[in-house]
């Protein structure tokens, strides 16, 4: 059980970190949304330009005028503007483009986007993700990374340990809430596993202390 | 939907003759074959680990009581929703059947001006046949789910519920995208895959409206759950400005908390997962970015079509407490030889067989729902503990009840349901066989009477039956049965022991005496009524179990004993079902039902035989496990103790996979019934084991009947042609034994 004012459950973090694993979900331990942001800068660095492919017959309608060779780019929406700022000098000196704000027009996707989730579950590695706001939402299902920064303190063993807070969020007059346990997949041709059908290929939890 | 045929698509099941015709062509699909057969044996074993440390059976009950008691108060619980949801903004409508629906949706395209759709898979959208309504009102409708996209572009329905293209190789799949992308087919998986992501991302970018089904709808908050993997829901629901949501009535739950327990259970069950990739939870009406004066649209359209009316059928009700994990296709030994476009109209599997009944009606169910061998693994299997073997059998009933039995099968049930005629029947049968008796085995049949059934020699009645045997054989143990002080025990025949296989009861009965247990035979006892059944006869079934409720209604008895576990599993666990109307039957049949033990059990934990009592043989010994025996009454340890007691024990990994016995479903289904045949004699061929030991006549039936037409099929070719009797008698094969002669044989000559 998680206890905001005492030590994380060591043990839910390892049960997390080893569930993780066998749904190909990277994790790392940082300290603070600090570390969880720059483990976001080097991941970033790392990562694939996005596919960004010509659709056949027609182009996207809105992301298809960018211009290439374009910047590697962040989604960061939830962050709050000092973050956001301090997030945005660093990446741009790291030459990374970050956005915040009108995720729609970049439906062909991008390169990475970056969440906090407002509870974990350690039994299933899953993240939940609380996103009232549209970019919020469309920024993990349109990068093809994503890092989820976790808070230690709030990693339960269980979802029924965590009924309390999603029946919360459930009851708020709108909401979308995301369990994500892993990268997107697909198993439907030949039954053979594939990463990144229609969401992510990659996904990051940075479990924070 | 009710008799009325999707356009222009092939219904294996609409004829008798078409579905043995689709079954066959479906057994020759090499690649159908080794897809599905690789499937059965993986879930199988990842089912296994993603459970091992959780109590299974436990989890599957909360699911069983959240859905129970969420379907007991449905009405209550849509008006809760539905008061929540239309606080929060949302359009909540009721459809009574699937043209409703149907309307329902195409209306709201049209007065939102709606053109391109996109849908999430929803198997409640296949129910109601959505997409061509949608198609026909002229909107542009894409599947996004990968595979149900791929089958959509070849204009098929899915073949399971959650593996929809389960049946197509990938260079099937290859050439549809080649259609669309105009390039040279790539046959690589990963490219596939990147070439729907990139068709169906710009699919996603330009539709107006997304459809959805949904997992789960929260009664308390007015929110619904949806479950992939892919991540296409999520797009679904959030890239166009309006989301339309259909939703069976029993996906109803009254809070998060019982969702949560089917969440537990339902990615396990489905495909080995301990979740989902994503659940995605919707409440109310979030923002919609891309016209702010117009915002989101959010229609929950629930669909009734048949559920309200299944929620008042006592015996069937728990048909929805289903949760679509599709597990009961998985385990299902006909879906892993012919696959799912011939095991169910929309949905698949045991569950598919009901559902076509209940929800698309009886001329649509007929052919398909006598497709059932009864190895009860969907029963065994089922997220939700639906008692699905027993809802079949049921359907069949009525069905009869309905239509009119087949000829055959009400003078089947004429001559069981009275047990003077039926013994005297077999008698002549007897004498009448006498010409084409070779050995134990009916000789060859003429081909105009074996047609398909040849596949395996039929046993022939035996000189003797068992009833004709008791009197001698009492008379000689009357001396040590006078001073015995076992347990007192009834032998229950059953009709295969008593006039195909007495010999086998024999030396059972013999077993029975070295530990000095007191044995009966009530001679007025009579076929269990399991075979009348399973044709659907109902009164003639309840004819036959009362006939055994009186045979058996001696106080003094501590056991009824069945070598057959069919015999043993219907009269332990369905005789109190079957007379659960009636309190003074009821009682006997409970009475009856808490003594009936299947042998192995008997033998091993009552009568407490060690291996003192043995001198083990050297062969090594495979095991089959009936059916009705292990997933029937729950009996996997003691026939594998015993025959390691008594022999070298050879485990084999298919042990608990049917044989295609089934009774009568291998007359009705031979060409089935015979590829499972030859699946198990190989699968002990290749463990190199040299006895195959059973313990249900019906299992030695099949697999020694099978064995013996191998061997002869043997001795034909290498005589070039038809072989003589003495050529094949020749021919090296598998021993099959019933584990009482088994352990028999090897039983210590002192003790003897």
């Amino acid at each position: 059980m998680p206890n905001s004012e005492g030590p994380p459950s060591f043990s839910a973090v390892n049960e997390f970190k080893k569930k993780a694993q066998a749904v190909s979900t990277e994790t790392v331990e940082v300290k603070g949304l600090g570390g969880a942001l720059d483990y976001l800068l080097k991941v970033a660095k790392e990562a694939s330009p996005a596919s960004l492919l010509p659709v056949s017959g027609a182009e996207f309608p809105k992301a298809s005028n960018r211009a290439e060779p374009r910047k590697k780019l962040i989604a960061a929406p939830g962050l709050t503007d000092a973050d956001f700022d301090r997030l945005d000098k660093k990446a741009s000196e790291l030459g990374f483009g970050l956005i915040r704000k009108g995720l729609r027009d970049f439906v062909s996707g991008f390169e990475v986007a970056f969440s906090v989730a407002a509870f974990g579950v350690a039994e299933t590695a899953t993240c939940v993700l609380e996103n009232e706001s549209e970019d919020a939402r469309l920024a993990g299902m349109l990068a093809e990374t994503h890092v989820v920064a976790l808070d230690k303190k709030r990693l339960f063993e269980t979802s029924r340990d965590a009924l309390g807070l999603l029946e919360a969020a459930l009851n708020r007059p709108a909401n979308f809430v995301s369990f994500i346990s892993g990268p997107s997949r697909t198993s439907d041709i030949e039954r053979v596993l594939t990463l990144g059908v229609h969401g992510p290929f990659h996904f990051h939890v940075a479990l924070m202390d | 939907m009710n008799g009325q045929e999707r356009d222009g698509r092939d219904y294996p099941a609409a004829s008798s003759k078409k579905y043995h015709k689709s079954l066959n062509q479906a057994l020759e699909d090499s690649f159908l074959r080794k897809t599905l057969d690789k499937f059965a044996v993986q879930y199988r074993s990842s089912r296994e680990a993603i459970f091992s440390g959780l109590a299974e059976k436990e989890l599957i009950r909360e699911v069983a009581l959240a859905k129970d008691g969420a379907l007991s108060r449905i009405g209550e619980l849509y008006g809760e929703f539905a008061q929540k949801a239309r606080e929060k903004g949302l359009i909540v409508h009721r459809a009574q059947t699937a043209q409703e629906a149907r309307e329902i949706i195409s209306n709201i395209a049209r007065e939102n001006g709606a053109k391109k759709v996109i849908k999430s898979k929803s198997m409640t959208a296949e129910e109601i046949d959505l997409n061509r309504a949608l198609e026909g009102a002229g909107l542009e409708v894409v599947e996004t789910d990968l595979g149900e996209w791929i089958i959509q572009l070849r204009d098929e329905p899915p073949s399971h519920m959650v593996l929809p293209a389960i049946h197509l190789s990938r260079f099937q799949v290859a050439e549809e995208f080649a259609k669309l992308t105009a390039g040279e087919p790539d046959t690589d998986i990963g490219k596939l895959v990147k070439v729907a992501r990139r068709e169906l991302r710009a699919k996603f970018a330009e539709a107006d409206l997304g459809v959805t089904g949904a997992n789960f709808a929260v009664a308390a908050s007015g929110a619904i759950g949806l479950c992939t993997n892919e991540g296409n829901a999520r797009l679904t629901t959030n890239l166009p400005r309006i989301h339309v949501a259909l939703i069976g009535l029993d996906k109803l739950v009254p809070t998060a908390a019982e969702a949560l327990s089917i969440l537990r259970v339902l990615p396990r069950n489905a495909t080995a997962q301990p979740i989902t990739t994503y659940v995605s939870w919707l409440t109310g009406i979030v923002d919609y970015g891309a016209a702010a004066d117009k915002g989101k649209i959010v229609h929950a359209v629930f669909l009734d079509n048949g559920r309200l009316d299944l929620i008042k059928d006592p015996k069937c009700r728990e048909v929805l407490r289903c949760v679509r994990c599709g597990a009961c296709a998985n385990v299902c030994p006909v879906f892993r030889l012919v696959g799912g476009h011939r095991m169910g109209y929309v949905y698949i599997g045991a569950i598919g067989l009901i559902l076509t009944y209940f929800l698309h009606g009886r001329e649509k169910a007929k052919n398909l729902i006598n497709n059932c061998v009864g190895c009860e693994a969907c029963k065994d299997v089922c997220a939700a503990g639906i008692d699905l073997s027993g809802i079949i059998s049921e359907i069949r009933a009525r069905i009869n009840e309905e239509d009119g039995a087949p000829i055959t099968s009400s003078l089947l049930s004429a001559v069981m349901g009275n047990r003077d005629l039926f013994h005297a029947l077999l008698k002549y049968a007897k004498y009448a066989q006498k010409p084409a008796v070779t050995g134990s085995f009916v000789r060859h049949l003429p081909e105009i009477v074996a047609g398909s059934h040849g596949f395996r020699a039929l046993p022939a009645i035996a000189n003797r039956s068992f009833r004709e045997t008791w009197p001698q054989l009492e008379a000689q143990m009357a001396p040590k049965l006078g001073q015995s002080k076992g347990p007192r025990v009834a032998v229950m025949a059953g009709c295969a022991h008593d006039f195909i296989y007495p010999e086998q009861l024999v030396e059972a009965v013999k077993l029975l005496l070295i530990k000095e247990a007191k044995v009966s035979f009530p001679t007025d006892q009579s076929c269990c009524g399991l075979p009348l059944q399973a044709l659907g006869q109902r009164e003639a079934s309840l004819k036959t179990a009362k006939t055994n409720l009186r045979a058996f209604a001696a106080k003094d008895l501590d056991y009824v004993v069945s070598l057959c576990p069919s015999c043993a599993n219907f009269m332990k666990n369905r005789y109190p079902l079957l007379f659960a109307h009636d309190p003074d039957l009821l009682e006997m049949a409970q009475n009856l039902s808490a003594r009936v033990i299947d042998f192995s059990s008997l033998v091993k934990n009552v009568l407490k035989f060690s291996p003192d009592d043995f001198t083990p043989g050297s062969l090594k010994v495979a095991y089959h496990s009936p059916c009705h025996l292990g997933r029937g009454l729950g009996v996997h340890q003691e026939p594998r103790q015993l025959i390691a007691l008594a022999g070298q024990y050879l485990k084999t990994p298919e042990e608990e996979v049917c044989c295609g016995f089934g009774g009568s479903y291998s007359l009705k289904f031979p060409e089935i019934s015979a590829a499972l045949m030859k699946r198990k004699l190989e699968s002990i061929d290749e463990s190199g084991a040299e006895v195959l030991v059973t313990d249900c006549p019906g299992c030695v039936l099949q697999l020694r009947g099978g064995e013996e037409q191998r061997k002869r099929a043997k001795a034909a070719a290498q005589a070039g042609g038809q072989a003589k009797a003495k050529d094949y008698a020749q021919e090296k094969s598998l021993k099959i034994q019933h584990i009482s002669e088994f352990l028999s044989e090897n039983i210590k000559k002192a003790t003897k």
